[in-house]
């Protein structure tokens, strides 16, 4: 709490909160939640963290059987020796020890040859069918994970669905009361040279309507979500050193201080960009893919230490729109592909690698084949780590069954 | 009705319009270029980017693309704050996101500035027609759409990208009746169409123009049929589009989303009717905006509208008749792209090509709200740095006596309209102050904190 208005500011808006509900009714979803914790919630979070710009999965769970992969990428590939070992067919990228260790310890669970059916090699077109979970698809208008949240309930609880950014991304799009902010540290009140307290109290007055259109419904969901960041003494800081310095540490830093916080957090989604590695891709010692896998195996290792203690509550899933051309262009880069590698994370999963594995013989267009639907893999986590009773209805127009699933909640 | 037709009214707008009328008013903002808005434009004339040609800007500024973005950005901020052709301005924001161009790369944005000058400016009150064919012999919409790489010869199947858009975004809609079979034949039709890659200017390739099997053997799209002419049959077929009854009912409909409500259907009357003014005059725009003004839907809606960032923001620069330096150009150059960034609406940064949207859904989310409170707790604290606040402006010469005086001339002159009691006291409470209390000199130092709060409260979200 900062301040005398805060209090007051809270306790009036609660009491109107009571007699809006009382009049209204349950009916009425206009009304900002203001109970801390997950009392009304599945007490489920998942996660996505979305690799933006298309992820060569080829350089990070690496294929060292395969002689194309090598004779394809004569100076971008990860000799056989230096691989993090983790199946007879493939290793890790030696860059990440923390990916590592989680796979050995049955956290991890890897899918290569994965990703989204439609051929697209568009980066926003292939992202926008990702996540609006529908390839091929523009008419539905929500995001997978909007639909999902509406599905589970019609809690309005401010902290229920954030994305880590300016703009919420397309997964969370038709989410009504999702939030989109860079972080709790400046998700507060700029005062300039004004109490900060004083500002959000005389917005709390502002905007007391217990009518509220939607202009007055996310100004009631704003002031109650400061409060309960507040209330729940996340004032929030700079991610710590060891996440690394990575739009993906700073994310997921952001989204383990909510989840620690009991403030109803389920959903969470966080960018990390910079994989469209045309030129100069470098070498499994040095050079761009080299510094972010390394800033992708800080990240990742942190939050799963940071959120470790919450058991099978937390799914973190890492997905990009494609991988890479599996051939190295004159560049030394690669052009965009289609398969790339997902990554399932959680304490009581079944970790290791899932899925076929077509191969590099046959590609496809030049790119690994997309055999792993995406969609199977995120089915498989709402249905039994999210609390998804319909997971089908989540990707209209993909037919599956759960005896399809591959598994590694099992 | 002067919030919707402009960025926002000032006192000296207001006054205007109460001295000519409000139809002479509209008269004339429908008539953009009889009024000479040469200040305006020596504003932004130090932005040497947006008069380049493509191959200029490929030269001078190699890969620096948030240079060329952030000045495209600040133009259309600036001309939207302070163009006396505030209607022009909203009708070129309107078709910049009808036509929406991605400038994700090279070479997009060499090729947008042009498009901006050549494309959307000249043609934002002309006829659709013209409008659409321009963007169709855009550099920068086939490079952004891959028309500009589509070939039909040989073996080559053309690209669809910007067949599709055409049909389903630009004209007819998604449901105007043509199928996967007519997007493939549109695809060739406009096969060959494309961009010369050294100077950036539109190439018409007749060696990648083929027609198909299908057209050439008298198929159809929508109803029109080539006549084997090249790029005449593309002229034809894109004229075709403009005309037809589906695409006058969607631009119509989209307009009047944006000049009356989000919850307009294209069904309604209100469409319908400017639907067929539409078709009436031959594509014209000016009349098809003339009606819609001159209905009740239109005088019924007002305070309908959210107001999206690229609308606050010059909205809030006007109320609080802000002053720039063009000779600060760099510097307000980012601080407004950046500011445009941080309310999620990074002009010229939308990658899908449906443009931002334009209900008010879309903007509001508890992130997004206290985004633009802060936004307001900088412009009126003068905390950016090329934009400074001219309260004394705000405050005008009328007397005051009290501070509650002094609030109600804030509320009156930010927001053009009666304040709520209510929040005229929260205001007062969180200025520490009582309506009664007399004006001191020293209260002046309320203007900053006071001018925030009235444009943090819900009518100047809104228009």
């Amino acid at each position: 709490m900062t301040g005398i208005g805060t209090i007051s500011t809270t306790r009036r808006r609660f009491v109107a909160g009571i007699g809006a509900a009382g009049v209204l009714g349950a009916t009425h979803a206009w009304l900002p939640r203001l109970a801390f914790g997950q009392d009304s919630g599945s007490g489920k979070t998942l996660v996505q963290l979305f690799l933006r710009g298309g992820q060569d999965g080829l350089s990070v769970v690496v294929p060292h059987q395969e002689d194309q992969y090598y004779s394809l990428r004569p100076s971008i590939s990860v000799p056989p020796s230096a691989i993090l070992p983790l199946t007879e067919q493939f290793g890790l990228h030696p860059a990440m020890p923390r990916f590592k260790e989680l796979y050995d310890a049955g956290h991890l669970v890897l899918v290569p040859a994965a990703g989204s059916p439609d051929p697209s090699r568009s980066h926003f077109d292939a992202m926008d069918f990702m996540e609006r979970g529908t390839p091929g698809s523009k008419t539905e208008p929500d995001g997978w994970l909007a639909r999902h949240l509406k599905a589970l309930g019609t809690d309005t609880n401010p902290l229920r669905a954030v994305g880590i950014g300016t703009m919420l991304p397309a997964t969370l799009r038709g989410y009504d009361s999702a939030i989109a902010m860079q972080g709790l540290e400046s998700f507060a009140i700029t005062g300039r040279g004004f109490d900060p307290a004083v500002i959000e109290a005389t917005l709390g007055a502002i905007y007391d309507s217990s009518d509220p259109d939607l202009v007055e419904y996310q100004a009631q969901q704003t002031l109650a979500t400061l409060e309960n960041i507040e209330g729940a003494g996340l004032g929030g800081s700079p991610a710590p050193e060891r996440y690394g310095n990575s739009d993906a540490g700073r994310g997921l830093w952001e989204v383990a201080q909510l989840v620690n916080a009991d403030v109803g957090l389920e959903a969470a989604c966080v960018d990390f960009g910079g994989w469209d590695l045309h030129e100069s891709l470098g070498t499994h010692q040095a050079g761009r893919m080299h510094d972010q896998v390394v800033d992708l195996d800080a990240a990742v290792g942190s939050f799963f230490d940071d959120i470790a203690a919450r058991g099978d509550s937390v799914t973190l899933v890492m997905m990009s729109e494609f991988g890479r051309r599996v051939a190295e262009n004159a560049s030394a880069g690669a052009d965009h592909g289609h398969g790339s590698v997902m990554a399932v994370l959680g304490v009581g999963l079944t970790g290791g690698v899932y899925g076929e594995w077509p191969g590099l013989e046959v590609l496809d267009r030049g790119d690994v084949q997309v055999v792993n639907d995406y969609r199977l893999v995120l089915a498989e986590v709402l249905q039994n780590r999210c609390a998804s009773a319909d997971p089908a209805a989540v990707f209209p127009g993909y037919s599956f069954e759960p005896g399809d699933y591959l598994g590694f909640t099992t | 009705m002067v919030k919707r037709l402009t960025s926002g009214p000032t006192p000296e707008l207001v006054e205007h319009v109460e001295s000519i009328g409000v139809q002479a008013f509209i008269a004339e903002q429908l008539d953009p270029f009889s009024l000479d808005d040469a200040e305006t434009e020596a504003l932004i004339a130090g932005f040497a980017t947006l008069t380049m040609d493509p191959a200029e800007l490929r030269a001078t500024y190699g890969e620096a693309r948030r240079y060329i973005v952030a000045e495209l950005t600040t133009a259309a901020v600036l001309r939207a704050t302070y163009s006396v052709r505030q209607l022009y301005e909203v009708m070129v924001d309107f078709w910049t996101n009808h036509f929406n161009i991605y400038l994700r790369d090279q070479p997009e944005f060499y090729l947008k500035p042009t498009d901006d000058r050549l494309v959307i400016r000249p043609n934002a009150m002309g006829r659709f027609a013209d409008l659409l064919l321009a963007s169709a012999q855009s550099p920068a919409m086939l490079t952004y759409l891959d028309n500009a790489t589509s070939r039909a010869d040989g073996e080559h199947v053309p690209n669809e990208n910007y067949a599709r858009e055409v049909m389903e975004l630009h004209t007819v809609g998604v449901d105007g009746g043509y199928d996967e079979q007519d997007v493939a034949e549109a695809a060739h039709v406009l096969s060959g169409w494309s961009v010369d890659r050294r100077s950036g200017q539109f190439v018409f390739r007749p060696d990648r123009h083929d027609l198909g099997e299908s057209l050439s053997a008298g198929g159809d799209i929508l109803g029109w049929r080539p006549s084997g002419e090249g790029m005449g049959d593309g002229i034809a077929f894109l004229e075709h589009l403009a005309r037809l009854p589906q695409t006058a009912e969607r631009i119509c409909w989209k307009l009047a989303v944006r000049f009356i409500g989000d919850q307009v259907g294209p069904g309604d009357d209100v469409v319908q009717s400017t639907a067929s003014v539409y078709s009436d005059n031959d594509t014209a725009i000016v009349p098809v905006l003339e009606h819609l003004f001159d209905s009740e839907e239109f005088w019924d809606s007002m305070g309908a509208k959210v107001r999206r960032p690229a609308d606050l923001v010059p909205a809030m620069m006007r109320a609080l008749q802000v002053q720039v330096d063009p000779t600060q150009g760099e510097g307000l150059a980012r601080d407004v792209t950046t500011g445009m960034e941080l309310l999620g609406q990074p002009l010229f940064s939308w990658s899908p090509p449906t443009g931002f949207p334009d209900v008010g859904g879309a903007w509001m989310n508890a992130g997004a709200v206290l985004t633009r409170w802060n936004a307001a707790q900088m412009i009126s604290s003068g905390s950016v740095g090329a934009i400074t606040p001219d309260f004394s402006a705000v405050i005008g010469d009328e007397p005051m006596e009290t501070v509650g005086d002094l609030v109600d001339r804030f509320a009156h002159r930010l927001l053009f309209e009666e304040i709520d009691p209510g929040d005229r006291q929260a205001i007062l409470d969180g200025l520490g102050k009582g309506a009664a209390d007399p004006l001191r000199p020293e209260d002046e130092l309320l203007y900053p904190q006071l001018a925030a709060f009235v444009l943090e409260s819900h009518p100047a979200q809104v228009r």
